[in-house]
């Protein structure tokens, strides 16, 4: 391409490039960053009326510009590492998931991974090996999402439009009972939740596609109810069609969710503020098509992205720190990661599609 | 001398000027653009969202084979459904109710036996008679069809089938749901006409939203419909194949019947259009002007609306044979496959979801017949 320009070009010129040299290397999992400055010079005579200085100063910042707002997210040491472990298995080997939901009890560090195609509920023990299944009998009907409550039961949603139901299992999945939805204002009298998450008494119910989220307490009485679309600046003329792909509360009550069609993360604080990160591309740190969202208690966000079959992972300030995953025959590749959770022993459960399951991953902070 | 100089200078200086306005521009593209654009926003998404330009991601080569084109999933389908699976054209439980319909379908197969005196015959709705058998190993569609080998009717390699053989990802031209567009395939197996004139909803097919078919909220089709089909499935659209005709006016006495027929057995609503529309059986206006159609009118047809191919199948995908919008093979509709477990092995929201939601037995009655009947009506 110089060649072309250069030879093409009707007024001979000189060109100095400045590049910013970024790579990553997996080996030692550290990003150099190089400058490079060269000169292409020509040999015709009107160098000097060209190139004049302040030109030349004008070049380098807009490039230094140019290149930092590409790259500036890419240039931050990691603090943490993630390892591959496994991925949730039964006597027969790993379990081929597609697109599963998962939960996790961290006061007993169990696994439940609902299974929408085959309608039932898995649990596994805190070294990823199925010990218990119920469901299978068809009996959870349309289930949609699964929550753990403090009492270890299992709460299981299920949609019918446009009723909705969120039924209780005890630990062998007998239902002992169903949350009777009250109080909810005349704003959710459309409101049909697809996930659902239980966090220190509260359950938290999204409808993902209204954008809606109401906090009911143990018993189903509503109590709170935002909603998130226009918290997310969502216009009313974008809402149609516009999803949440991703969402989880973290232990101090955030609510992170994730809107694909607009590139971004978002964090609600308790207090209402809101903020956002995230910027559209295939560059790491660069989101294509985001799902899943979570935090851990050192305050790193892991964000799944389906397309790019990757996690990323920012730091409490929203500094992107690394991406790993990505499509392949490896045992730490990912592919299409939908749905994230964390144990309590810094365990990150990820759902994927392709039968690819669940994998498991250890993350370290260093 | 000094003249020519200055103007070589003068020309420099503009050349230096655009440099600069490049790099401007390029600095707002970089810093502002794309986060207020949605993935297809202006007609094409990044390159990068779903191609691998170099087989590569951060800096190092995959260690699988990218999907023909370079495409970053294992095909075509299967990038397509990274996010529109979600918007219920492909569940895991069959509640797309889009026009299209769900793919969920050709993954669900219902069997059943039926008893004759002493025999005890095994019947069979089979996945991948229940649609369009896209290839999408991501999400466990990775074979095709595996009964036809080119699409019925035409001679489109079924190998071949994914959501862009129909739809055109970068969305070039300008169709409705970026179907293909005055386009055709090098091969001569596929030559798509002009769009159809449709108004559609939202992509969000799952009940209760945009997408969610009901009578008062569909597509409308006004024209075109039925020679699109043909473009793969060109001998059902020759009027000389002794078939049902399609992109035909239904003439008064057929539009007459849809109207005043309500359910097997009654044929009491009259001949007046208004609220006549069931969305099981739609048909095309004839409007050349997307903005002569109402994705909410309840209106029956008249006697210049038409009959297309999509008055009887779904584009996508159905819980029954042909993608047929009702069960062709059930005597009585509410004996359908899936029955709900009755018979079968399918759940009973299956049942539910097969017809939009719809009980039959309540919203038409516990006899009813073939819904070719909601224009031919032969059985009242």
């Amino acid at each position: 391409m110089f060649d072309e320009f250069y030879h093409g070009a009707h007024e001979p010129i000189d060109l100095i490039v400045l590049l910013l040299q970024n790579k990553w290397q997996a080996n030692t999992r550290k990003r150099t960053v190089t400058f490079i400055c060269t000169s292409m010079k020509n040999t015709h005579n009107n160098y000097k009326s060209f190139f004049l200085p302040r030109y030349n100063i004008v070049i380098i910042i807009s490039t230094i510009f140019i290149a930092s707002l590409g790259l500036s997210s890419d240039n931050v040491m990691a603090g943490i590492e993630t390892s591959f472990l496994y991925r949730l298995s039964n006597f027969s080997g790993p379990i081929p998931y597609n697109w599963a939901n998962v939960a996790v009890d961290k006061e007993r560090n169990e696994i439940y991974v609902l299974d929408r195609q085959e309608r039932d509920i898995t649990l596994f023990n805190d070294s990823g090996m199925e010990f218990y299944r119920f469901g299978d009998d068809g009996s959870l009907g349309t289930a949609v999402d699964a929550a753990v409550d403090k009492d270890g039961n299992i709460l299981v949603l299920s949609t019918s439009w446009p009723k909705v139901l969120v039924a209780k299992y005890n630990f062998r999945g007998e239902p002992i009972g169903q949350l009777a939805l009250k109080d909810f204002p005349s704003d959710f009298s459309v409101f049909s939740p697809d996930r659902m998450v239980y966090r220190e008494g509260l359950l938290y119910l999204l409808d993902s596609s209204r954008l809606r989220l109401a906090v009911t307490d143990a018993n189903g009485l509503f109590q709170n109810g935002y909603d998130l679309g226009s918290l997310a600046g969502i216009k009313e003329k974008e809402r149609d069609g516009t999803d949440i792909g991703g969402f989880s509360v973290d232990s101090a009550g955030n609510i992170l969710f994730t809107i694909p069609i607009k590139f971004a993360a978002f964090i609600l604080f308790p207090d209402g503020e809101i903020m956002s990160f995230g910027k559209p591309g295939g560059a790491p740190g660069k989101f294509n098509n985001v799902g899943g969202i979570v935090a851990d208690d050192q305050g790193y966000y892991y964000v799944a992205d389906k397309l790019k079959s990757a996690i990323l992972v920012f730091d409490k300030d929203l500094q992107f720190q690394l991406e790993f995953g990505y499509r392949g025959f490896s045992p730490e590749s990912l592919n299409g990661p939908k749905d994230l959770a964390l144990d309590s022993e810094g365990r990150l459960y990820v759902s994927q599609l392709g039968n690819r399951g669940i994998s498991v991953f250890q993350i370290t902070y260093k | 001398m000094r003249t020519k100089k200055r103007k070589e200078e003068i020309k420099e200086m503009k050349l230096m000027k655009l440099l600069l306005v490049i790099m401007a521009a390029a600095v707002v593209t970089l810093a502002l653009g794309g986060n207020a654009l949605a993935f297809h926003g202006g007609g094409v998404a990044y390159c990068a969202g779903c191609h691998t330009m170099h087989n590569s991601q951060d800096g190092e080569k995959r260690t699988d084979t990218p999907g023909g084109a370079l495409l970053l999933q294992a095909d075509a389908s299967s990038a397509c459904l990274r996010c529109h699976a979600d918007y219920g054209q492909l569940t895991n439980d069959g509640t797309g109710y889009g026009a299209g319909g769900d793919y969920y379908w050709i993954k669900r197969t219902w069997t059943w036996t039926i008893t004759r005196g002493t025999r005890t015959i095994t019947n069979n709705s089979y996945g991948y008679e229940h649609g369009h058998n896209i290839i999408a190993a991501d999400f466990g569609l990775p074979t095709g069809d595996p009964k036809l080998d080119v699409a019925p009717g035409g001679s489109f390699d079924s190998s071949n089938l994914s959501c862009a053989s129909c739809h055109d990802p970068h969305g070039k031209g300008d169709a409705p749901l970026i179907l293909r567009n005055n386009a055709s395939y090098a091969d001569g197996t596929a030559i798509f006409p002009k769009g159809p004139v449709m108004a559609t909803l939202s992509r969000t097919t799952t009940p209760g939203n945009g997408g969610y078919e009901t009578d008062d909220n569909h597509v409308a089709y006004g024209s075109g419909m039925s020679a699109w089909c043909a473009a793969c499935h060109w001998t059902f659209d020759d009027e000389l194949s002794y078939m049902h005709p399609t992109d035909e006016t239904l003439g008064t006495t057929i539009a007459n019947n849809y109207n005043k027929y309500i359910s097997t057995g009654n044929t009491g609503g009259g001949i007046d259009k208004t609220g006549k529309y069931l969305a099981l059986v739609p048909f095309e206006t004839g409007a050349t002007d997307v903005a002569n159609l109402d994705t909410s009118s309840t209106d029956g047809p008249d006697s210049v609306s038409k009959v297309a191919c999509i008055s009887c199948h779904r584009a996508h995908a159905t819980a029954f044979q042909d993608a047929g919008r009702w069960d062709f093979a059930a005597e009585f509709l509410d004996e359908s496959h899936p029955d709900g477990g009755a018979t079968d092995n399918s759940t009973a929201a299956e049942k539910t979801h097969s017809y939009y939601g719809r009980d039959i037995a309540t919203d038409f009655t516990t006899e009813q017949r073939s819904l070719c009947n909601k224009c031919h009506i032969q059985d009242s």
